[in-house]
């Protein structure tokens, strides 16, 4: 006998309702229909688990459980699937903010002296300074927690938009995506105060770093 | 078994005191009572012999320990004027690939059970002949003066030292000259020390004795008359645990010195 399209099941946690892996989901949806009209008194106003087993629902299928609960006055509050499951505790996806984080943080926790060098696609930080005759070349920005008197590279795969903030900026050689600088030649150490190194209209511009 | 202290003097850029600089600090520690040897590691570029003024004394040398072919004992030469000063010398007809880090540190440890002090000088440079000179060191000072290039190499080598596992080296600020520092012609060493954020072992004033002493083969702390000297031999108190200010880097602070400054109206 061939298994039923959906099985429901009391659980510890409330209401279970089992879809069969090798049912057509139309006939899982009808099959639905047909036993919350059947059973309407029963269902009434309870909380749902939607167990999807080895099945990966489209986020339109899910929507259209999450419709069809709705209508019979239940809710959906989990989804869970087999162990198996290419997609384990696909939760309601929509309900999920998908903004990936830009890159990953190397985190350096020393100075940087002549001849050391850290190179990284993502942000770097450096907990000290980074000497003259030191490199840093970073994917993303590079915040450095002391001096830079050396070369930093930030944007390094040619993202114009990374920034260079440093407790002192006096690096030998500044440079963001495709551009290039350095400190003017005319003496003068510059300001004792955190800076921002960014590319505005062409050039690379230091100015305070003015935390908004 | 006596268990002594290794310290390699290193700068990375030549020219800055490294010979000088080991030759005065082992001198100042054996007049101090302690047993000390130099060892030089510059092999084919040895010059700590001619410094102490110990060349004609030389039959073996550091790469005959190390090969064979004599005794450490046989290779070790006594300075002719200070009790407890002994010269490991180089050899001058090899070069530094006659020698690796393993057989050195092998070396400095059977050095370390008969000597308070093993004191090495090292090449300039960072490559086979520093390795070596490093491998068997505890501690490291390094040498730097007052001008931008060796304070950049400096920093290269505390980089390398630290990555070589050592503990933080010490630092001695060599050749300074205090009337270019106070007119601002010279790094001073507060610059430098904001560079390279090492713990200060001594700053050595410019002196012209040390080219006299250094042409004659004699230390610099044998002459009380020497700046230079004085500032050694505060180092190597430094180095046994006391502790002693820096010398006032104004050149001459007695009467001739008040009197030139009248005269030149500084």
């Amino acid at each position: 006998m061939k298994s039923d399209e959906i099985v429901f099941r009391g659980t510890r946690d409330g209401l279970q309702i089992m879809l069969d892996d090798e049912s057509e989901f139309d006939a899982i949806k009808s099959r639905l229909v047909q036993r919350l009209q059947s059973a309407e008194y029963f269902f009434r106003g309870g909380d749902v688990i939607l167990d999807t087993g080895r099945r990966i629902l489209t986020e339109e299928q899910v929507m259209a459980l999450d419709e069809l609960s709705r209508q019979h006055r239940m809710r959906i509050v989990k989804i869970v699937s087999h162990p198996d499951a290419p997609h384990r505790e696909a939760d309601l996806k929509q309900h999920a903010p998908v903004e990936a984080v830009p890159g990953d943080t190397l985190l350096h926790r020393r100075t940087l002296r002549s001849g050391q060098s850290v190179e990284y696609d993502g942000n770097v930080v450096i907990l000290g300074d980074v000497n003259p005759g030191a490199e840093v070349r970073a994917g993303g920005d590079i915040l450095v927690m002391g001096t830079v008197r050396g070369v930093v590279h930030a944007g390094a795969s040619g993202r114009a938009d990374a920034v260079v903030v440093a407790f002192r900026l006096r690096p030998t050689q500044i440079r963001i995506g495709p551009h290039i600088g350095r400190p003017p030649e005319e003496e003068g150490a510059g300001p004792a105060l955190p800076e921002v190194a960014r590319v505005r209209d062409g050039a690379i511009i230091v100015e305070h770093l003015n935390p908004a | 078994m006596l268990v002594g202290e290794s310290l390699v003097i290193t700068s990375g850029k030549g020219g800055v005191g490294k010979t000088t600089t080991t030759a005065n600090i082992g001198a100042a520690l054996a007049l101090n009572g302690h047993n000390v040897v130099l060892v030089d590691a510059d092999i084919g570029l040895r010059n700590l012999d001619v410094v102490m003024g110990l060349e004609n004394r030389i039959v073996y040398d550091l790469v005959d320990v190390i090969e064979g072919y004599c005794r450490l004992r046989q290779a070790l030469i006594k300075d002719k004027r200070i009790e407890g000063l002994h010269l490991l010398p180089a050899a001058q007809t090899r070069d530094k690939n006659a020698v690796s880090p393993a057989q050195m540190k092998a070396l400095c440890n059977d050095l370390k059970d008969q000597f308070d002090f093993v004191i090495i000088d090292c090449p300039a440079g960072i490559e086979q002949g520093f390795k070596n000179a490093i491998a068997g060191a505890d501690r490291a000072v390094v040498v730097t003066t007052p001008e931008v290039a060796a304070v950049r190499d400096a920093d290269r080598i505390i980089g390398l030292v630290e990555a070589a596992q050592l503990p933080q080296p010490l630092l001695i600020i060599n050749r300074i000259r205090a009337h270019m520092v106070k007119h601002g012609d010279m790094m001073n060493i507060e610059d430098i020390l904001d560079v390279l954020a090492i713990g200060l072992l001594g700053v050595v004033p410019e002196d012209e004795y040390i080219v006299v002493s250094t042409n004659r083969g004699e230390v610099a702390v044998l002459n009380n008359q020497s700046r230079a000297g004085q500032a050694y031999r505060n180092i190597s108190r430094r180095i046994l645990g006391e502790e002693v200010p820096l010398l006032s880097l104004e050149e001459s602070s007695g009467l001739l010195g008040r009197l030139r400054r009248w005269m030149t109206g500084r």
